[in-house]
């Protein structure tokens, strides 16, 4: 999703999070660890959603995650 | 789906690198009620952050913890005091554009009486937002502060 509607994205692991830096704005929370999508993937997609949101990025992301 | 605008105040103490500093913050952020009754709180202010939960309360406090995991998150990206206080300031200052945008049309519905959270108290929506970062040097008891989360009016 971050290759087609954020092209340059860059993602950053920090100890208690995962941050995301995209067109000189940062998302500081999402919850996306090692084996984190595999644990709750439903909160996981809540998460992109909103981090979608965050960068105005919500309806290429629908589109590339084939989501309502 | 119903959107609360809800005004967002904490006080902590976080450790860095050489440094104890407290934030407090006063801030916005916006509660949803999904149709599959799930609850989301996003950042307005700071942006860049959300939340959820099976409740209304459980989504606040795991904001309220979200809040605070970034901010030691920051403190242990940050090479003293100085870069903490900065990037603490872009994290508050980057707004939510759409969240600010359903933030200030459900502050409407609140004034027209269409929302109403009962289990909070009221503050008015201009109330005064900002982030204050200082070096904690001098502990007393009266920089303790319980936090609140309030309805926007």
């Amino acid at each position: 999703m971050l290759n087609d509607c954020a092209p340059g994205a860059v993602i950053e692991f920090k100890p208690h999070k995962t941050w995301v830096h995209w067109n000189g704005r940062t998302y500081w929370d999402l919850p996306l660890g090692k084996h984190g999508a595999r644990q709750n993937p439903e909160i996981q997609i809540g998460h992109v959603k909103r981090m979608a949101r965050f960068f105005e990025i919500l309806d290429c992301a629908k589109k590339s995650l084939r989501l309502q | 789906m119903t959107h609360y605008p809800l005004l967002f105040a904490r006080r902590e103490k976080v450790e860095g690198n050489g440094f104890i500093a407290r934030v407090a913050v006063s801030g916005r952020v916006l509660l949803t009620g999904e149709e599959d009754g799930e609850f989301w709180v996003e950042g307005v202010n700071p942006g860049g952050m959300a939340a959820n939960g099976k409740t209304a309360n459980e989504a606040l406090a795991q904001f309220c913890q979200d809040f605070l995991a970034v901010l030691f998150d920051i403190a242990s990206d940050a090479k003293d005091f100085e870069g903490f206080r900065e990037q603490v300031k872009r994290f508050f200052e980057d707004t939510s554009r759409p969240a600010l945008q359903e933030w200030e049309e459900a502050v409407q519905q609140v004034r027209a009486g269409e929302v109403d959270a009962g289990w909070l108290i009221k503050r008015p929506a201009e109330t005064k937002l900002g982030v204050e970062v200082t070096l904690f040097s001098q502990p007393a008891a009266t920089n303790n502060h319980l936090g609140e989360m309030a309805l926007a009016a």
